[in-house]
């Protein structure tokens, strides 16, 4: 990190489109800005069809083919936009880590658990080096501890009984436990930014608790900046302090969580804090949906 | 051991299958009209000498007493004996059978070391032109059919340009260079036509493991997106094609007909269709419970397969709490 000047923030986004489908057709992202400075965390928050995963996954270049990405993703100064598979892959799952949302479809179910976090470290061990150095081994050393590293990784997300958990194929796991896996091989190799993609939406409200709170816990120990989609509030404030509203392909609101929270400006973004609230819904009355707080306002709703 | 204890269940399954089919076929032969005697003894036969021979054959017993002594027979290896010539049926059918395997076999290996990369190919090429001309020129494969595709591997390959003999068939044991020689032009019209079908089932397998969301978490963490398909793909992929490799050969052994009446090789299916208009009842008999039994042979090594390939299959749920 020192080779970069402290100007250059880690990521920064500018002028980004995503269209799937043919030229022409309609933007899932619409010329979106933000910037993201090491050990930040950003709450990425919106509706289904937003364009949250789109960000996502064109910040980590896996859209799929015939998807057309316009403007512009810098990394620590480098642009992404059109870089190639190789220098892409290096990035990929060491400085640049991500989550996804469905744990149970996310590892390969033919191999076992160890094997998959064990391919986080191989793939990228020769470029650590400098890590390597840092323990005073070589390279094949650090290969040859790929199992201690393994056991390691999954003892530091919370998982109980590691040697049972590396050598269980993934349907012998729970959703929770999964998930907590997959954190571990984003957080293996101490990435500068974690991009999480509603990484909790897929299980049940306690198991949600205890992986938010070891994935707090787990960046934190890294010190990894964070971008963190949801379409869930509560979510977001359990592990980011700023936040990011995003809207119909657009980026609408932005800001401390408290100023976002406190004084929602975009409609959307009232409705969606209201809609929080239910708690002070009185008795007896219906609950607020989103369209109560368009009235009058048409100004985000032409697409 | 778990696996262990699985692969025995699939071996009785095996065996039980294989009970209820040659009951399923013994009956369905002899409870046809027409019995054997008629053939044997021609149309003209005096009933005293259809009743005669009828006993002789022991055809009065009850159906299932019958059922009972053939199955008998089949266990120490004796299959019955030919209507027409009394040769033993088994000593008739091995040697067609080490022909049909010998065609069935070699023409599949060539049709998935032709399918399987070239399946991978248009996979991975599923935007570019490169992968349409696979999908193409498999669509033309799959509208040939095997014959003219035989006729003219012969024309070609062994009237004009002499390189090949144009059929007949050497047994392995009297000449192994004979037997490829002869074999080579009956496997490449064979795995043309099948690895036609099997490229699309491939390509179709890849691009269906392509979309998985583990293919997307292991490009996140870093593969390249060939290394990733060939690591984390070709396992999962593996699953679908062993499906469509064995009902392949499971049609074929007896489809393989056609090549073998092209190339003039003695194989079961020649023998089968031969046996059939000549009515030789013993001998279709016999055929057909050789073949039921290697069709349930075929679908057992698929479910080993699939248990060697999905640990699901053979791990039990939720270990750890």
């Amino acid at each position: 990190m020192s080779d970069v000047p402290e100007a250059v923030p880690l990521l920064a986004v500018d002028g980004l489109s995503v269209t799937f489908g043919r030229a022409g057709a309609s933007p899932a992202v619409r010329d979106i800005a933000f910037t993201l400075s090491s050990g930040e965390r950003w709450g990425l928050i919106g509706e289904s069809g937003s364009g949250k995963s789109a960000t996502a996954l064109a910040i980590m270049g896996l859209l799929p083919e015939g998807v057309h990405v316009h403007g512009s993703v810098r990394w620590r100064g480098g642009e992404l936009v059109g870089l190639g598979d190789a220098a892409y892959s290096r990035l990929r799952g060491d400085a640049m880590t991500m989550v996804f949302q469905e744990p149970m479809t996310a590892l390969d179910p033919t191999m076992t658990v160890g094997r998959q976090v064990a391919e986080v470290l191989r793939l990228h061990y020769v470029r650590r080096a400098a890590d390597a150095q840092r323990y005073g081994v070589g390279p094949e050393r650090i290969r040859g501890h790929a199992r201690e590293r393994v056991l390691g990784v999954l003892a530091e997300v919370g998982l109980p009984d590691v040697e049972r958990i590396a050598d269980s194929f993934p349907h012998q796991l729970s959703g929770g436990q999964r998930q907590l896996v997959l954190i571990g091989m984003a957080l293996m190799n101490s990435p500068l930014l974690v991009i999480c993609d509603e990484p909790t939406t897929a299980l049940d409200v306690t198991v949600q608790a205890t992986v938010l709170r070891l994935l707090d816990a787990g960046l934190s120990a890294v010190g990894a900046a964070c971008l963190f989609i949801s379409h869930d509030l509560a979510v977001v404030s359990q592990v980011c302090s700023q936040v990011m509203v995003m809207y119909q392909g657009r980026i609408v609101e932005r800001g401390s969580l408290a100023q976002v929270l406190g004084a929602p400006a975009h409609p959307y973004t009232r409705g969606l804090v209201a809609t929080a609230a239910i708690d002070a819904v009185p008795p007896g009355e219906r609950l607020p949906v989103i369209g109560d707080f368009w009235a009058g306002e048409d100004g985000g709703r032409d697409g | 051991m778990r696996l262990s204890r699985l692969l025995l269940g699939r071996l009785a399954a095996f065996v039980v299958s294989l009970l209820v089919a040659s009951l399923a076929v013994f009956l369905l032969l002899n409870l046809l009209p027409g019995d054997v005697t008629a053939v044997i003894l021609g149309n003209n036969a005096t009933p005293a000498a259809v009743a005669h021979l009828r006993s002789a054959m022991g055809l009065d017993d009850p159906v299932l007493l019958r059922y009972v002594h053939w199955l008998a027979g089949v266990a120490h290896g004796n299959l019955g004996a030919s209507a027409f010539t009394g040769e033993p049926v088994a000593g008739l059918i091995v040697p067609k059978l080490a022909v049909t395997i010998s065609l069935v076999g070699g023409g599949m290996v060539l049709a998935m070391v032709l399918a399987l990369p070239a399946g991978l190919f248009a996979a991975l090429h599923r935007r570019q032109a490169s992968g349409q001309m696979v999908l193409a020129t498999s669509q033309l494969g799959m509208a040939v059919p095997a014959f003219l595709a035989g006729i003219v591997l012969v024309v070609v390959f062994a009237a004009r340009l002499r390189w090949l003999p144009a059929g007949n068939y050497v047994p392995l044991t009297s000449d192994p260079l004979d037997w490829f020689r002869h074999l080579i032009l009956p496997w490449v019209s064979l795995a043309l036509v099948q690895g036609a079908v099997l490229v699309r089932y491939v390509r179709g397998a890849f691009l269906d493991v392509m979309d998985q969301d583990y293919m997307r978490t292991a490009r996140s963490i870093g593969w390249r997106r060939r290394r990733a398909v060939w690591r984390h793909g070709l396992r999962n992929a593996a699953l679908q094609i062993v499906t469509v490799l064995g009902l392949q050969l499971a049609t074929l052994f007896v489809g393989a007909v056609v090549i073998e009446n092209v190339f003039v090789l003695p194989g079961l299916g020649s023998l089968l269709l031969r046996s059939v208009n000549g009515r030789d009842l013993p001998l279709v008999q016999a055929i057909v419970l050789v073949l039921v039994a290697l069709i349930l042979m075929i679908n057992l090594l698929v479910d080993v397969a699939y248990l060697v390939i999905d640990p699901r299959l053979r791990t039990g749920r939720a270990v750890v709490e």
